[in-house]
């Protein structure tokens, strides 16, 4: 599995690590019942200090996502990017980025969306509307 | 988390294990090369006796040879080594003087445990020669008349028999570890020590040349006295037998080696224990800046 | 007792204090009024310019450079006057190193070390000098900088010390070599668990392992504080301001970094991001974005900071 720490980010490593286990939830390469690297492995693997692995691990236990098995691992237990509020979620925090990157550079939210329009069409060939208000 | 434990420090056993370990462990090669030069040597100067026909006789305090392995002990032990730093030894978790000490120590049994060989070497070698251990021998003195210079190349000089004292037996060693300690205090106390060595030499030197060329006579005397004075270094290195010899004719013509004094072993004594005293002081000295408060 | 239950039992939240470490050289100050807190089982970064007093202060935590005024405390035990069971404590890779074993082989050498240390371990000593692809049985005076120095780092790490002072470890290290070391660090941090106070000048490898930084400025410590407070404290205001407006007094000492583009000024600036936007407002600037920053650019902000001082 692939998870990548963006040294840009100003977000603390750990929610970084909490976010890229969850993209690998949504794109199904991770599942129920699947293993997480431990922290030894995830953490030379990153060269990220083995506490912060250890914190993103609880931090996903407290949220239900991960499971410690004793002297067996971190496990994921439930896929909860299958629900649609989840989904939602997601779709919100990429759609919030979105919009700040447009506003650094003085793009309108008008102009953004147009253009999200344009690219699907030209991608998919077929057109989305958006529904507005 | 729980399993961390504070640290031990190693105990004073293990220490002294290791530093007389690593000691043995340098003295390898140039153990191998000092036994390959005693078999060569031993070869020439046995054949050279036979051939000439004079025995070797036991006098193991009539050469500096024991002095300057006191010297070169301490260089190679030490060598590489910058002191005052982040030296290795100093980083270890030992107190730094007993530290500095265990490794003195370790280096000094080597010395003397070559200095027995050197005895037995010397003891063996008098043996296959035919040599005497405790022989008498007849040394040319001046002539003690006032009015003759003593130096002057055909001065009147008589006989004497003399018998060295066995009690010299014990320079090789005393004359050796002093300067042992001596060479280990340089080392241990100076940041440069070869740049303070050779600066030392430098003065002395030009000290010398000077109150020779300007006859500071004091200053000439004060020389004299500490290289070859009654207490002086010759007396505690080679038990007062070396300095006092000089090349002189007797009135028939013939060159001989005669002696200024008979070497005496009160004088002996007290040299060697002023000395001793002197390197014990440098050498604490010199401890003393590596003390940890 | 273990360090964990001293820490607790004596209140020791520190593996590292000093009070008040001062050193001249001569005429010239080499350190002032350290106050350095390394918090156990930190990762404490000590940032600052080559002559900065880095590679001073952790000989002093070593016993091996007198300190003129102040004391040293590692776990709790006085560096001074119980130097040995402060040095038994930790793993210590000097800056350079020039001792008189060089002329042992690898092999011979670590011999020769690990007894000093009760609780070294051989096979752990194994596999990093396998993984280092150290020669054992060449003549240290043979090894190159970069050899000495995976030497020093095994030395360092073989005993599994609850404290590690690493003084600019990878220079020398090809980049390789670095990512290994730095791999097997993190791999020996989560065996062990162990404080780590290192220096370096390369920020950005230690980036995602740092949780604590202190930044040295001509001998005085001007920063130190845990990777959650640097994020809050340095952030980046762009401000758009009326013509003739300065920078109010009160900020002095807190600008680390300056630009400006036609209207708009951007400031990095030392302070609660609250705190910092109400006193810009009052003198008359308006604050149009306030960006955090990452570790890296935070720590080099406080670094150039401290040069101004």
């Amino acid at each position: 599995m692939a998870i990548k720490l963006n040294a840009a980010d100003s977000r603390p490593l750990y929610l970084q690590i909490i976010d890229e286990i969850r993209r690998a939830i949504i794109l199904g390469t991770l599942q129920e019942g699947d293993s997480l690297p431990s922290v030894r492995e995830l953490a030379s693997e990153l060269v990220v200090n083995p506490r912060t692995v250890s914190q993103a691990y609880k931090e996903l236990e407290i949220q239900g996502i991960a499971e410690v098995r004793r002297g067996q691992g971190t496990f994921v237990t439930r896929n909860v990017y299958s629900s649609l509020n989840d989904r939602i979620a997601v779709a919100k925090r990429i759609a919030k980025k979105a919009l700040a990157d447009a506003k650094s550079y003085g793009v309108s939210t008008e102009q953004l969306l147009i253009m999200i329009g344009e690219l699907t069409r030209e991608k998919t060939g077929s057109s989305i509307s958006i529904k507005t208000g | 988390m729980n399993r961390t434990q504070l640290h031990q420090t190693p105990s004073w056993k293990t220490v002294w294990t290791q530093q007389l370990q690593a000691t043995s462990l340098t003295m390898r090669s140039p153990v191998t090369i000092a036994l390959f030069a005693t078999v060569v040597g031993t070869l020439l100067i046995v054949t050279t006796a036979w051939r000439v026909g004079e025995p070797i006789q036991f006098h193991p305090e009539r050469t500096m040879f024991p002095s300057l392995i006191g010297l070169l002990l301490p260089l190679h032990f030490w060598r590489g080594g910058k002191q005052f730093g982040a030296n290795l030894l100093w980083t270890l978790p030992i107190n730094r003087i007993a530290h500095a000490l265990a490794k003195v120590l370790a280096g000094w049994i080597w010395l003397t445990v070559i200095l027995c060989l050197y005895f037995v070497w010397l003891a063996l070698l008098t043996f296959v020669t035919g040599g005497e251990f405790i022989a008498q021998e007849i040394i040319y003195l001046p002539f003690d008349f006032p009015g003759i210079q003593q130096d002057s190349p055909s001065a009147v000089v008589e006989q004497i028999a003399f018998t060295a004292p066995t009690i010299f037996w014990v320079t090789p060693f005393t004359a050796s570890s002093t300067v042992y300690l001596a060479a280990t205090a340089m080392l241990l106390g100076f940041k440069n020590p070869l740049r303070w060595s050779a600066g030392l030499i430098l003065i002395i030197v030009f000290l010398n040349l000077v109150s020779g060329a300007a006859q500071i006579d004091w200053l000439q005397t004060l020389f004299a006295n500490i290289f070859a004075g009654p207490i002086g270094l010759d007396t505690l290195l080679t038990a007062g037998t070396e300095a006092v010899q000089y090349s002189t004719h007797l009135p028939n013509g013939d060159q001989v080696i005669a002696w200024r004094k008979l070497p005496d072993p009160a004088k002996w004594l007290q040299a060697t224990g002023i000395w001793i005293v002197i390197a014990s002081a440098g050498f604490t000295l010199a401890l003393s800046r590596h003390r940890e408060s | 007792m273990t360090i964990a239950q001293t820490a607790k039992s004596e209140n020791y939240i520190f593996a590292v204090s000093s009070n008040g470490l001062r050193k001249n050289y001569q005429s010239r100050t080499v350190l002032e009024e350290v106050d350095i807190r390394v918090p156990f089982q930190s990762f404490y970064v000590l940032m600052g310019e080559n002559g900065s007093g880095k590679t001073t202060i952790l000989k002093m935590l070593m016993n091996l450079e007198r300190a003129d005024n102040g004391s040293v405390e590692i776990f709790g035990c006085d560096s001074k006057f119980n130097a040995a069971q402060a040095r038994a404590q930790i793993g210590y890779v000097p800056h350079l190193a020039e001792h008189e074993y060089q002329w042992m082989t690898c092999r011979q050498f670590l011999k020769f070390v690990s007894p000093y240390y009760p609780s070294w371990d051989t096979d752990y000593c194994g596999q990093l000098a396998n993984a280092f692809s150290l020669q054992m049985d060449t003549s240290l005076t043979r090894f190159s900088t970069g050899e000495h120095r995976r030497l020093q780092l095994i030395t360092a790490l073989v005993h599994r010390p609850p404290l590690l002072l690493l003084d600019e470890p990878f220079e020398g290290l090809d980049p390789l070599i670095r990512r290994k070391v730095l791999r097997l660090l993190t791999q020996h941090l989560a065996d062990t668990p162990t404080t780590v106070l290192i220096t370096s000048n390369q920020i950005h490898e230690l980036e995602s392992l740092a949780d604590y930084i202190g930044i040295l400025g001509s001998g005085k410590l001007v920063a130190q504080m845990s990777r959650e407070k640097l994020h809050l404290l340095v952030r980046n205001y762009s401000i758009e301001t009326p013509q003739d407006w300065s920078l109010p007094e009160q900020f002095s000492g807190l600008v680390m970094k300056y630009s400006s583009l036609g209207r708009e000024q951007q400031f990095t600036l030392l302070g609660e991001e609250s705190d910092v936007i109400n006193r810009l407002s009052q003198s008359g600037a308006s604050v149009k974005d306030v960006q955090p920053l990452s570790f890296e650019d935070a720590s080099f902000a406080l670094l150039e900071g401290a040069k101004q001082i």
